[in-house]
């Protein structure tokens, strides 16, 4: 009698350890499944707006200094002698006074190559020779109106549909690479010849944004 | 004592047998769940202008830019396109901006050529792309991405 309840209770324990054993590793598989999706679904789609984006086709993009002159003095700026395209620069000097660096502060928009000259900047005693170089100028605001931070490198830019440009390799971030939630950035594009002058497009992940160049 | 040992020997031998058998179906279970884990992880998306896509009149090509989505790399010469339900003879790929491999966040670049083709400026097309992904865990999974585009023609 006792040797039939004892293997009876063996048993019933050896069973009870198997159902332990199946149901821990079938919990196992349910919560290490269940974590997946919920971390899967936990990602949510970038949304941004174009706010606002304009190109000219006419602008000052860059300033060839043939002769930079002599004599002159810091803190004076470059200007277009001719036309209202609103182009200003500034120039930086080495020690005989002559220009050495611009940096274009307006880009301008001109329907024809201004002549460039210096005001503000003392007496020279040879004057510079500049050029300036027109090309297009695309100015946007754009704003990250989603929940999620988006990584400058994950913004691909069109032109008209071409020319897939990364946003990090035209666009100077201040501090750092990331596009926070409710952030508006100012993209200030400009080259010889860039590829379109009709729609900018943005494409981050699986969302895509148009917007006309007016 | 000798049928509590047998009785013993008996459960012993059928609860090893349970529990490998159910190890083995859990193992199983597992494998399955993270192939299904990275089928999820394996997404494709048309990138660029949808109402702008490039067509050259002359060349008789489209230009058109797919987005890794995915969290894994894609095959970037293993895939088939259809423009309209049919495949075009020819085209050649490029991955942005690396050139290498296809990885997340990568975009490629596809120039379909067909001499047929007769498409105004401004007309729809229907774009079809499937891809094939790298091979994850021993297995490699599809993405598709489907969407209407208009063509801007150019000659």
């Amino acid at each position: 009698m006792g040797a039939s309840v004892g293997v009876g209770g063996l048993i019933i324990g050896i069973s009870m350890l198997v159902v332990f054993s199946m149901a821990y590793q079938a919990i196992s598989l349910q919560i290490e499944s269940g974590v997946d999706r919920i971390e899967e679904a936990d990602e949510p789609t970038p949304t941004f707006t174009i706010d606002d984006a304009v190109m000219f086709t006419g602008a000052i993009v860059d300033v060839t200094i043939a002769d930079g002159g002599a004599g002159y003095s810091s803190g004076g700026t470059i200007e277009a002698s001719s036309g209202n395209g609103g182009f200003s620069a500034t120039y930086t000097i080495n020690g005989t006074g002559a220009i050495t660096s611009v940096v274009i502060t307006s880009h301008g928009n001109y329907s024809s190559l201004p002549t460039l000259v210096v005001n503000g900047g003392g007496t020279p005693t040879s004057t510079a020779s500049l050029t300036a170089v027109r090309g297009n100028v695309l100015y946007a605001n754009i704003t990250n109106t989603g929940s999620t931070t988006i990584d400058h490198d994950d913004v691909w830019m069109f032109l008209d549909g071409q020319n897939a440009t990364r946003f990090s390799s035209v666009y100077n971030p201040p501090l750092t690479n990331l596009w926070f939630s409710g952030e508006t950035l100012f993209l200030n594009w400009f080259d010889t010849g860039l590829p379109g002058n009709e729609r900018l497009t943005l494409t981050v992940g699986k969302t895509t944004i148009g917007h006309g160049l007016w | 004592m000798v049928m509590l040992i047998t009785a013993l020997l008996i459960s012993g031998g059928a609860s090893a047998l349970l529990i490998s058998e159910w190890s083995d179906a859990v193992r199983v279970v597992q494998v399955n769940e993270r192939a299904s884990d990275v089928r999820g992880g394996v997404s494709v998306a048309l990138a660029g202008d949808p109402a702008m896509v490039a067509h050259n009149t002359t060349s008789k090509t489209i230009t058109l830019y797919f987005l890794n989505t995915g969290n894994y790399d894609l095959d970037a010469s293993n895939y088939e396109i259809l423009i309209d339900g049919a495949a075009p003879p020819s085209s050649t790929e490029t991955v942005l901006p690396s050139g290498t491999g296809w990885n997340p966040g990568d975009l490629l670049e596809i120039v379909l050529t067909d001499n047929t083709w007769t498409y105004a400026d401004g007309e729809d097309i229907s774009v079809f792309f499937v891809g094939v992904s790298e091979r994850v865990n021993g297995n490699t999974h599809s993405a598709t991405t489907n969407a209407e585009v208009r063509l801007n023609a150019f000659a």
